[in-house]
């Protein structure tokens, strides 16, 4: 084994030496070349790789046993002994040391085996020589290369020491410090397109050397060291050199140098600001556009950035210039808004370059004028009676309001006039409401005034706008015209149920001769039949004729509610003829003709039943008809005696107006009104003696026989051609004396006249009450009767109860048959009631042939009683039904319903408040530390005002509370708000704080008070048009309401005034409501 | 066991209460009719105290107060929805107390509530009379007090002043003589009642009441003083005199029955 160690060592060794000599040989080689040839140092690390693969395949680590194997290689004679020799011996050795373990062995070779062999290989390889296979040769040879190698770099320091040493440097140290480049212009800015003149030059250490041009990407070959070359400068570009060997391979590159282009001066940021003017109320906005859009009087501040430093700025507009706030490169500056115009910025910058920005266009956006729609009247009118008109103005403008004004001129009088209704401030929106009370005016009868309303806006910068409404007109309508439309309403109603009575009459007679052919004949011939058809179809014609004739009636009543201010006789009366006009058609009419048809087409048996059932309902419209001519008659001789009263009394007003201004006036421009009342007294005269020759109560006509002879004695023609004279003459004196007795008689007039009207309203009122009364006794009496007929079950007493029980029967019929006649007479005596009645009588007839039956037979008495009870109960219903009607009529003044008194109450309040809210025009806001005493009083009188106000809609609430008024749910609810804000008025007034929440607060009270009358309105309206033939309502599915629609039909209407005041023609008008409105309804 | 104890005292109480209740709602109903309205007061208010709803407690205790003249009390507590008794003695204590304005909402809210109640044709009768009268009037609060004598059985009291509202022709005078011949009947003085009736007509031959009272002459003649004779002419009388009147009908059938009865005998 010492013998195989000693072999290895020599032969690791040699591995060694060669091993160097092979790195030093590439070393040296390598250096050679990179030196000699100039090549990038970075060649030499070939030589890591080289150092690797060295000491990887060196084998300079080989084991024993590799070594026996390199031996059994070299020597034949012991192959296949070395290696067993050598691994028994390694085994063998650690036998020794693990003596005790017997479970390594393998094989069981005993100690001696192997010793013997180990020995016996020893004995072979000691013969052997083992250095002859050590390879001493190849370390030789690399020996003379390394020597080869190494001189020939000796030899070229020795030789080309210059080269040697660049080349040196050029492994070991910096290029730049052995080569020197100058290079122009260098790095440079140049105007676009300009030449450039690019040169360069090299000095290095040694000859041979080449340098290559670069620029815009480029190459320029050049054997030389220097160069020079004109490039044009159409972009950026860079530029540099570049050093190679004599081979062309690189050697060093200079830096890049660039050659940039001018650039001119750019803004790189711009922002306006717009300040709107202040009575725009908007806030400031920002704007990047070069478009300034902005309404004028809008201050625009701005600021920019440019792409450098600036010098200075300036903006220059069309006609001036502004220099501008400069710091660095920013820029700032503003201007107001006046007119269209245009800009650019000019910018300067180091080096005197200049620059000028886009154009700027100023377009100022022009404030709209206002829209202002009158909504009430909203139409021509004619002055109602007590000439005081509401008007209602709704205005928008897009900034604000100001105030709305009034204009109007009367026929008599070119001359314009104007009424400051309102200041506003704060609203883009407003609705006005002003009660105009043309009282003070002394308007003619016929005279008319033409007016408008005219809405300014708050643009105080470049003017106030103004928009204004159509022009209405309100004419004043002569007496006759006023309070003949009632009577004109009820004689042409009368006018066209006449001949639609006299038909019904005819088409009952027809339809009695039909049934008495169907009675004996059992059956209907082909004439027959097609008589009935004709007559049918003539029915329904009366049946749509009385609709068409309700429906007008009805639609004139529309009107009136739409407006707030109605005239309240005349609205009652039309509401009589509306109920009158109610009831001729009876419930089951439409019906039974129905059925009638039907029978008809199908041939029913049942034919004669149905045609009995049509003929009761025609025969029913027919007194239903007679009656409403009756009542019709009686309403239009009611209306005829108060209209004599009516004119009678604004006569005796104009002639008190007219005396007045005989004071101060021009006495020739009366003339023409005292003729004008002279004429109107005339009128009245034919009026009186028309109402005697037509009235039929004898009372009235003994006292209007009287009146008319009063009047020829008072000589009223020759009075009033004497004042007329008197003024014509310009005699104030006379004039005044005159006309004051004129006046005196027609005071007198005027009461004789209201006296006869109070006495005919009371008589019909009294005589009403007292028919009432007496029917109401009797039916509470027979009731009381009927009460004590009971039958028991002794049987000889019922023949007494059979007697009593037809008495009363025929008693009861008595009273049915007073109540029917009665009806005729009077719109308050329902029909219902008579039909009740006669209930009660049939059930009385049927207890009374029962108990006739139950004298002979044994019958169950109990139907008996239950018959006397429903007989019982019809005659308390009506007893009751007739008592309620007696104590509404006491409650409502002999009014139809507690209802019109109630909305008079209101109309009354709300003109009461609308006359406060003018009153506050004269407080000025906010109040000034020290009233005058005249305001002060204004203000104290305001307050008084306030609190009776407010006392009485407490009161007005007090009894709707307790059903006063019939029953209104949320009715009071309505009212609170108004209440509420009455206190607070008050309390404002008080302590002398009007402000403008008071002036709004007094608005809203008006808001809630119209809004409590068309509730009220609405319900009265609907409740009096609610009667209809029965019929079955399908079940209505459940609608849920979307949570957004009130703002949207909110917003819908605001759009919807907004694109009326567009301008469009007025025939489209109503299809951009209908549009709107069928959007509003989706 | 101990269940069966608890269901027993349970038993045992219920039945001492209701017992307890019956038993002094009986000594109340004692103490009315002996006219110890206070006592009685007391009872009804005790019954009540236990069952707040015993109709027949709040009906006693209201007639108690009338009879004591404590119309504030039977006005303000009584409850009244329990039936229609108590708002028709609810409606003749606001009589008496003269407040008439609030009357008719009553009666109207009587006959929609009880529309077969018998006290509907007296409601009615009330409110007929006050129709006619103006609510202010001193003879109507006159008369609504002679009416509460008469119903408290203040008798003579309540004739006095009957007597003092008929020397004036007016509304409540023509209802006062009724409610004097009531008076008269109520003591047995029929033949005062005859001549008030009788004194009726003459004094007031144009009352709307003036069949109601030939009628109720005829009646007292044929009830109560069993003279048909008479009976017989006055029903003929007010036939001829009012035909159309319902108490000419009821005067026939009265006739006709007095003539059943000639022809039976």
């Amino acid at each position: 084994m010492a013998i195989l160690k000693t072999f290895r060592r020599k032969e690791r060794i040699n591995q060694i030496i060669f091993s160097g000599l092979l790195i030093l040989s590439v070393l040296l080689f390598l250096l050679i070349i990179v030196i000699g040839l100039l090549i990038n140092r970075l060649l030499l690390l070939i030589l890591v790789p080289l150092i690797g693969l060295v000491i990887y395949k060196g084998n300079f680590f080989k084991s024993i046993i590799a070594t026996a194997r390199d031996v059994e290689k070299g020597f034949p004679e012991v192959n296949n002994k070395l290696i067993p020799a050598v691994e028994l011996f390694s085994r063998c050795q650690t036998v020794d040391t693990i003596k005790s373990s017997t479970s390594d062995k393998k094989e069981n070779y005993s100690d001696q085996l192997i010793k013997a062999a180990v020995e016996q290989a020893s004995q072979k390889i000691k013969e052997l020589p083992v250095d002859k296979i050590i390879n001493f040769r190849k370390n030789k040879i690399i020996a003379s290369i390394c020597l080869t190698l190494l001189l020939i770099f000796i030899s070229i320091k020795i030789f080309s020491p210059d080269h040697f040493s660049f080349g040196w440097n050029l492994i070991f140290s910096k290029p730049e410090s052995l080569i020197t480049l100058d290079i122009q212009p260098g790095s440079i800015y140049v105007n676009k397109d300009s030449e450039v003149n690019l040169s360069y030059s090299v000095i290095a250490p040694i000859r041979g050397l080449q340098s290559k041009f670069y620029a815009k990407d480029k190459k320029y070959k050049q054997p030389g060291l220097s160069f020079t070359t004109n490039i044009t400068a159409d972009r950026d570009f860079t530029y540099y050199v570049t050093i190679n060997s004599r081979i062309g391979l690189p050697v060093w590159k200079s830096s890049e140098y660039y050659i940039k282009l001018h650039k001119p001066i750019e803004i790189t940021e711009m922002v306006f600001t717009y300040h709107y003017p202040s009575y725009t109320k908007l806030p400031s906005v920002t704007s990047y556009s070069n478009e300034i859009r902005a309404v004028t009087g809008t201050r625009v501040e701005f600021s920019g950035s440019a792409s450098m430093r600036l010098d200075y700025a300036v903006r220059m507009g069309k006609k001036d210039t502004d220099r501008l706030v400069v710091k660095d490169n920013q820029f700032k500056g503003s201007f107001m808004i006046t007119q269209a115009d245009s800009f650019e910025f000019v910018l300067s910058a180091e080096n005197h370059r200049q620059g000028k920005s886009r154009t700027y266009y100023i377009k100022p956006i022009a404030d709209e004028t206002p829209f202002v729609k009158m909504l009430l009247p909203g139409r021509d009118i004619e002055l109602p009676v007590s000439m005081q008109v509401v008007i209602a103005m709704y205005a928008i403008d897009d900034f604000g309001l100001s105030r709305f004004d009034l204009h109007y001129t009367r026929s008599i009088s070119s001359e314009t006039s104007s009424v400051r209704l309102k200041t506003v401030s704060n609203k883009s929106e407003d609705t006005l409401f002003y009660l105009w009370d043309l009282n003070r005016m002394n308007l003619l009868p016929g005279e008319m005034i033409n007016y408008y309303g005219v809405v300014y806006d708050n643009d105080a910068v470049s003017g106030y706008k103004r928009g204004r409404t159509e022009t209405y007109s309100i004419r004043f309508p002569t007496l006759a015209e006023i309070y003949n439309k009632t009577t004109e309403t009820s004689q042409s109603t009368m006018n066209r149920l006449e001949p639609i009575s006299e038909t019904q009459e005819q088409l009952a007679k027809e339809l009695d001769k039909i049934s008495e052919h169907i009675k004996r004949y059992r059956e209907m011939n082909w004439e027959e039949q097609s008589k009935l058809d004709l007559l049918l179809n003539r029915q329904e014609e009366l049946m749509s004729d009385i609709s068409a004739l309700q429906q007008e009636i009805n639609n004139v009543m529309s009107d009136l509610h739409s407006g707030l201010m109605l005239d309240q006789e005349t609205m009652e009366q039309l509401e009589k003829i509306s109920n009158i006009l109610n009831q001729i058609l009876p419930e089951e009419m439409k019906q039974n003709l129905e059925k009638l048809r039907q029978a008809m087409l199908e041939k029913n048996p049942d034919m004669a039943k149905a045609l009995e059932d049509f003929k009761l309902s025609s025969e029913e419209m027919k007194q239903a008809l007679q009656r409403a001519l009756e009542l019709l008659k009686k309403i239009q001789q009611e209306e005829q005696i108060m209209n004599l009263a009516r004119k009678a009394e604004e006569i005796y007003k104009q002639q008190s107006q007219l005396n007045a201004r005989i004071e101060n006036e021009k006495l020739e421009q009366l003339v023409a009104p005292q003729n004008q009342i002279g004429n109107e007294i005339k009128a009245l005269d034919n009026d009186i003696k028309t109402a005697q020759q037509s009235i039929e109560d004898s009372l009235v006509q003994a006292e209007l026989a009287k009146i008319r002879q009063e009047l020829e004695q008072m000589e009223l023609d020759n009075q009033v051609n004497n004042v007329s004279n008197n003024l014509s003459n310009s005699n104030r004196s006379a004039s005044k004396k005159s006309a004051s007795d004129l006046l005196k008689d027609l005071a007198a007039l005027k009461d004789r006249l209201q006296n006869l009207a109070d006495m005919f309203k009371q008589n019909q009122q009294q005589k009403l009450t007292d028919k009432l009364i007496q029917v109401a006794l009797d039916l509470n009496n027979i009731s009381i009767e009927q009460e004590k007929i009971r039958p028991s079950q002794n049987r000889e007493q019922l023949s007494a109860l059979v007697t009593r029980q037809q008495r009363m029967s025929e008693a009861t019929t008595l009273v049915a048959e007073t109540l029917a006649k009665w009806s005729e007479q009077s719109l308050f005596i329902s029909p219902k009631w008579t039909q009740e009645v006669t209930r009660a009588v049939i059930s009385m007839e049927n207890a009374a042939r029962l108990l006739e039956e139950a004298v002979h037979m044994n019958i169950d008495l109990r139907a008996v009683h239950n018959l006397q009870k429903d007989a019982s109960y019809s005659l308390d219903i009506v007893t009751l039904q007739i008592l309620r009607q007696i104590l509404l009529g006491q409650q409502s003044g002999g009014k139809q319903g507690g209802l019109e008194s109630l909305l008079q109450a209101l109309s009354q309040m709300t003109a009461d408040q609308m006359a406060l809210g003018q009153g506050m025009g004269s407080i000025p806001i906010p109040m000034p530390g020290g009233l005058s005493a005249e305001q002060m009083a204004q203000l104290g009188r305001l307050m008084s005002m306030q609190s009776q106000l407010r006392a009485q809609l407490e009161q007005l609430m007090q009894e709707i509370n307790a059903g006063q008024y019939g029953e209104m749910p949320g009715m009071t609810g309505s009212m609170q708000g108004a209440l509420e804000e009455m206190k607070q008025i008050e309390k404002d007034l008080s302590e002398l704080n009007v402000t403008r929440q008071t002036i709004e607060r007094q608005e809203k009270v008006i808001d809630r008070l119209l809004d409590a009358q068309r509730s009220i309105r609405q319900k009265d309206y609907s409740e009096k048009r609610e009667r209809e033939i029965g019929k079955d309502y399908p079940d209505r599915p459940v609608i849920i309401l979307d949570r957004n629609l009130g703002e949207i039909n909110k917003q819908l209407r605001e759009e919807l005034l907004r694109s009326m005041r567009e301008g469009y023609p007025k025939e489209y008008e109503q299809m951009i409501k209908n549009y709107f409105e069928s959007l509003l309804q989706e | 066991m101990h269940r069966l104890t608890f269901i027993f005292l349970l038993g045992f109480i219920i039945n001492f209460t209701v017992f307890a209740q019956s038993n002094m709602f009986e000594r109340a109903e004692n103490y009315f009719q002996d006219k110890n309205y206070q006592e009685a007061i007391k009872s009804y208010q005790q019954v009540i105290k236990q069952s707040t709803n015993y109709e027949p407690a709040w009906f006693g205790l209201q007639n108690s107060y009338l009879k004591t003249g404590d119309l504030k009390a039977a006005q303000k507590s009584i409850n009244i929805d329990l039936s229609d008794r108590l708002l028709w003695g609810q409606i003749r204590t606001l009589f008496y107390l003269n407040q008439f304005d609030t009357i008719p909402q009553l009666i109207f809210d009587l006959t929609r509530k009880y529309a077969k109640s018998e006290y509907i044709n007296d409601a009615l009768e009330l409110g007929i009379m006050l129709a006619q009268t103006k609510t202010d009037s001193i003879t109507l609060k006159k008369y609504s007090q002679a009416l509460f004598k008469y119903e408290t059985d203040n008798y003579l009291e309540a004739i006095d002043m009957a007597r003092e509202l008929i020397v004036k022709p007016n509304i409540p005078a023509e209802y006062s003589y009724l409610l004097l011949a009531n008076l008269f009947i109520a003591k047995n003085e029929v033949n005062q009642a005859v001549g008030t009736l009788n004194e009726f007509s003459v004094k007031f031959p144009l009352s709307r009441l003036i069949p109601r009272a030939r009628y109720k002459l005829g009646v007292i003649y044929l009830e109560l003083l069993q003279d048909t004779i008479m009976a017989k002419d006055l029903f003929e009388d007010l036939i001829s005199d009012f035909p159309q009147s319902p108490e000419s009908y009821f005067a026939r059938s009265r006739l006709a029955l007095l003539s059943n009865e000639n022809k039976s005998k």
